[in-house]
């Protein structure tokens, strides 16, 4: 398994290069805790992954978040996440997954409005009525497997910088002549008459990448 | 300076009657073979099919604060609101990165909180960095209420990001393609030949999403015909 910042992880992508793992590598990820504290009526309580960390098993039974049942629940979900393939989960019926946490995982109301209401609002940035169902368990199953993580340095942008970097260095290897254009508008790309053809890559902010292939 | 928002609505990308693409500037044009188109979902409509309809786009606060000694909690853990945010209790999660990494601090006696504000509350607090700050300080001080000085503690920063992630549900092109949507087509229209799409919003508004569209992409420009 890799792990890529806050659980995005790539259980089915292969990369035809080696752009990705040494990107992942430059980035010297740094691991969050499994679970997550919840503050309600003016206390934190632990939500406590057992699966990952069996000495916590214990304080999961006893945490104040969720009853019993609820608890019962979350393993049912672990279940599933565990004996179903991203490419299954994305072939399901899809609801939004306020209705999948109710009727089909029949959490509590209040379970899931202390804990999966501010878990996956903080990564899908909406309600879970505008949430995915197919998401939802995409997203469970990258966190059961996976670990939320930070680059060692330079946040999520390093992301960013350090994939940027690897593929400079790909196309090095194979390109004699290419061109990077930063924080300026694409102009007078010129184009080799021995080049067969070229391609340019329009990104978004203010990076533009012209190269010949 | 965005180049992709000289070439809006006026210059769209266009396949020239000699099988080359031409990417018009604001201050000149190119002809290239391939181009992919790597915008957001709003940027690549006004780019590629003007008519289109695009999904909402999700935005989202962040603060950071710095302060000096050690977090109030020394754990490298996610800290969820598990009671509803609102105006005077806007955060709905939070972390202390420098728990994660020392990386993020220059200095070992100063830590960093990182806050994430969801939209309602960052609407409620539009153009109005000092209240949103004043309001999640009082929330962290009812949060970590044994903890003394965090008023002295240093706001870093206000951010709002308005194109965070892509509409994922109830909507036609939704970003919940797992896999990825065919990079030769935006919107189910088939692009010209040599013009490819990637982002986010062509496969899961994840950042798995945006390398798997990406890669898709890349792989379409670089398959010489």
């Amino acid at each position: 398994m890799m792990y890529l910042p806050f659980a995005f992880c790539f259980p089915d992508l292969t990369l035809p290069s080696s752009c990705l793992t040494d990107g992942i590598r430059q980035l010297d990820l740094s691991i969050f805790e499994p679970g997550s504290l919840i503050y309600k009526n003016g206390k934190l309580s632990k939500v406590c992954d057992p699966l990952r960390r069996p000495g916590d098993l214990l304080s999961a039974l006893m945490s104040p978040i969720g009853s019993f049942l609820d608890k019962l629940k979350v393993a049912r979900l672990l279940l599933f996440s565990f004996t179903t393939s991203v490419d299954q989960i994305f072939d399901e019926k899809e609801t939004s997954t306020l209705e999948a946490l109710r009727n089909r995982w029949q959490f509590s109301e209040e379970f899931i409005d202390e804990f999966y209401r501010p878990f996956l609002g903080g990564i899908y940035l909406s309600e879970l009525s505008d949430q995915s169902s197919r998401m939802f368990q995409f997203i469970f199953k990258m966190f059961a497997q996976g670990s939320a993580t930070l680059p060692k340095f330079g946040g999520i942008a390093k992301v960013g910088e350090v994939l940027f970097e690897s593929t400079v260095k790909e196309f090095a290897k194979s390109a004699n002549n290419f061109e990077i254009a930063f924080d300026s508008e694409v102009t007078n790309v010129e184009v080799s008459e021995k080049m067969s053809w070229s391609c340019i890559m329009l990104v978004e902010g203010t990076n533009c990448v012209p190269f010949p292939v | 300076m965005c180049p992709i928002s000289c070439l809006t609505n006026h210059h769209p990308v266009q396949k020239q009657k000699d099988g080359v693409i031409k990417v018009t500037t604001s201050s000149g044009s190119s002809s290239y073979d391939r181009v992919v188109v790597a915008v957001n979902e709003g940027s690549c409509a006004k780019l590629l099919s003007p008519e289109s309809v695009v999904n909402e786009q999700r935005s989202v606060g962040n603060l950071y604060f710095s302060f000096r000694g050690i977090p109030p909690v020394t754990e490298p853990i996610l800290i969820l609101n598990g009671e509803k945010p609102t105006v005077s209790r806007p955060i709905n999660n939070l972390c202390f990165p420098t728990t994660v990494s020392r990386g993020y601090s220059m200095d070992d006696n100063l830590s960093l909180c990182s806050v994430t504000v969801l939209k309602a509350q960052m609407d409620a607090f539009h153009n109005d960095d000092k209240g949103l700050e004043k309001s999640c300080r009082n929330h962290l001080g009812l949060i970590f209420k044994d903890i003394e000085g965090i008023r002295d503690w240093q706001c870093l920063g206000v951010f709002r990001v308005e194109n965070a992630q892509p509409q994922q549900y109830n909507s036609t092109f939704a970003a919940n393609k797992n896999g990825g949507r065919n990079c030769g087509y935006f919107h189910e229209v088939k692009l010209p030949e040599g013009v490819f799409v990637s982002g986010d919003f062509m496969a899961t508004a994840t950042l798995n999403g945006a390398f798997e569209s990406g890669r898709n992409a890349g792989l379409a420009a670089i398959q010489k015909e």
